[in-house]
């Protein structure tokens, strides 16, 4: 019961959030609004038993990859040039259509899904979630898929670098 | 939970009043000594000073983010200090812990949410809309994203060697002696973790060496050059309840926290102290440590000259992160094949 209300409301949360993010029209304020959806967001993974995950949530996303977003809105500093918002052309009608689908879509999987998060019966082992566990999972289990994962992101900084280095030439 | 945040705020106000006092003490000068005995009611008359200040918003400042950073900067000190164990109700218990709270990602969870008042310095040198107070913001984003992944990766070595990221475990880790004569504190047995996370909680504390972010010749006050009354002494306080917080953790993590070196667990608990007893026996030895730390703070900001923004930046990327990165190998070497 508790965890249902705990569920609903993070889920309503994140999906606030979320849509003043999109709506805000100063981006810093967006930024803000997704930095404040990532909570609500590892408050359902500690409700999904995989509090390193939450942690990570956090640690990763609100913590250095939104660093880096707030760094290049402030650096450009797009408030002076106000973006003018205009008349919407049929692509931006389509997408806006799409988006809306989507919201529905996430609304009725929050309604839907209360039935079904976090079972607290027996079948869940404490160590389920733990650090302890996802790194026997990824070290073990799923070496092989890690390894390439890795050897992906590696490939996406040597090409990052890349591009930087030819601009500065 | 209250008297901890009560202890919290008294130690705050207390530790600027000692940063004054040690600063005059280095630097040959008397320092605050006229209100109360020794000048100890020093802090309570800052108190009312800034509450009493008139509370400025410059006329183009973004008004509620500028209203929110101060509290962003503010919190996330108080609210890491939780997961600390500043003592232990029974000794012979390993996870009964003197903590508000002890959970399994204790260390993760420092982590995480301490680096969010990043948010409060540059939402603040941002919404003040002046170009130091901006440029105090992107540095301090910069400066903390840097020195953030050298901590990180210092403490994973430190979890190897506890094989937990429970704080209550890496401190029962600690228990004991290296070679019979040396506690085994990770200071001890991690010494290059210990420098590289030292100095990298020095720069996320914006202390001196690393206070760029608040260069006072050059920045003017940096992200808080627009903030005055009780919104500065937010800041403020955020500022030294950080310096409070990693102190603790510094404590916990690399000097046993509230172990005392040279006795094992075993004999601590065939002592056979009741809970009261053992809490404030443990506290009483945290205290000494954490208060040690806190002085090497204060000592090392009157004693060296702030670097230069470059030079931080080349310490932070070209050297802290390849340390701690020889250092996991090391330590995983050691681990795998003794």
């Amino acid at each position: 019961m508790i965890l249902d209300a705990l569920f609903l409301i993070n889920a309503l949360l994140a999906v606030g959030f979320a849509v003043a993010m999109i709506t805000r029209k100063n981006p810093i304020y967006s930024a803000l609004c997704l930095i404040a959806t990532f909570f609500p967001l590892a408050f359902i993974f500690l409700l999904l038993w995989a509090p390193f995950v939450a942690m990570i949530q956090i640690m990763v996303y609100a913590g250095a990859i939104m660093v880096l977003f707030v760094f290049v809105i402030m650096m450009i500093n797009t408030e002076k040039q106000e973006l003018e918002a205009g008349k919407p052309k049929w692509y931006r009608r389509i997408a806006g259509a799409i988006a809306f689908l989507f919201v529905i879509v996430g609304f009725y999987s929050i309604v839907m899904g209360i039935n079904s998060i976090a079972p607290v019966d027996s079948s869940i082992k404490e160590e389920f979630g733990s650090t302890a566990a996802l790194g026997h999972l990824i070290f073990d289990k799923y070496l092989i898929q890690f390894e390439l994962v890795s050897v992906l992101i590696l490939v996406a900084v040597i090409g990052a670098v890349f591009l930087a280095k030819k601009n500065l030439d | 939970m209250l008297s901890v945040f009560g202890m919290l705020m008294l130690f705050v106000s207390y530790i600027v009043y000692a940063e004054r006092r040690v600063s005059a003490f280095i630097q040959d000068r008397l320092g605050p000594n006229r209100v109360g005995w020794q000048g100890l009611m020093q802090p309570w008359a800052d108190a009312i000073k800034l509450i009493l200040k008139e509370d400025i918003y410059p006329d183009k400042a973004d008004k509620f983010l500028f209203f929110l950073a101060p509290f962003i900067a503010f919190a996330p000190g108080l609210i890491t200090f939780a997961l600390i164990p500043i003592g232990s109700l029974d000794f012979s218990d390993p996870q009964a812990a003197l903590a508000i709270s002890n959970i399994n990602v204790g260390i993760l969870f420092i982590l995480a949410i301490g680096s969010l008042n990043f948010y409060g310095l540059a939402f603040g040198g941002w919404a003040s809309n002046n170009k130091w107070s901006l440029f105090g913001g992107l540095r301090a984003s910069a400066q903390m994203i840097s020195f953030e992944i050298a901590m990180g990766f210092a403490l994973i070595s430190i979890l190897m060697t506890a094989e937990s990221v429970n704080m209550n475990s890496i401190v029962h880790s600690q228990t004991g002696t290296l070679w019979g004569f040396i506690p085994r504190w990770n200071v001890f047995v991690q010494p290059l973790a210990f420098l590289v996370f030292l100095i990298a909680a020095f720069a996320e504390n914006n202390r001196l060496p690393f206070d760029m972010p608040e260069a006072e010749p050059e920045l003017v006050g940096g992200y808080h050059t627009e903030y005055s009354s009780l919104k500065f002494g937010l800041f403020f306080l955020g500022e030294y309840a950080a310096l409070i917080t990693m102190s603790a953790v510094i404590v916990t993590l690399f000097f046993g926290g509230w172990t005392l070196p040279w006795v094992s667990q075993e004999t601590m608990a065939s002592w056979g102290w009741g809970p009261i007893i053992s809490g404030l026996f443990s506290f009483a030895v945290f205290i000494v440590k954490w208060f040690a730390v806190m002085f090497f703070y204060i000592w090392v900001r009157w004693t060296l000259p702030r670097v230069r923004y470059d030079q931080l930046m080349n310490l932070g990327w070209k050297v802290l992160i390849e340390l701690a990165f020889l250092n996991i190998l090391i330590t995983a070497a050691i681990g795998l094949w003794l």
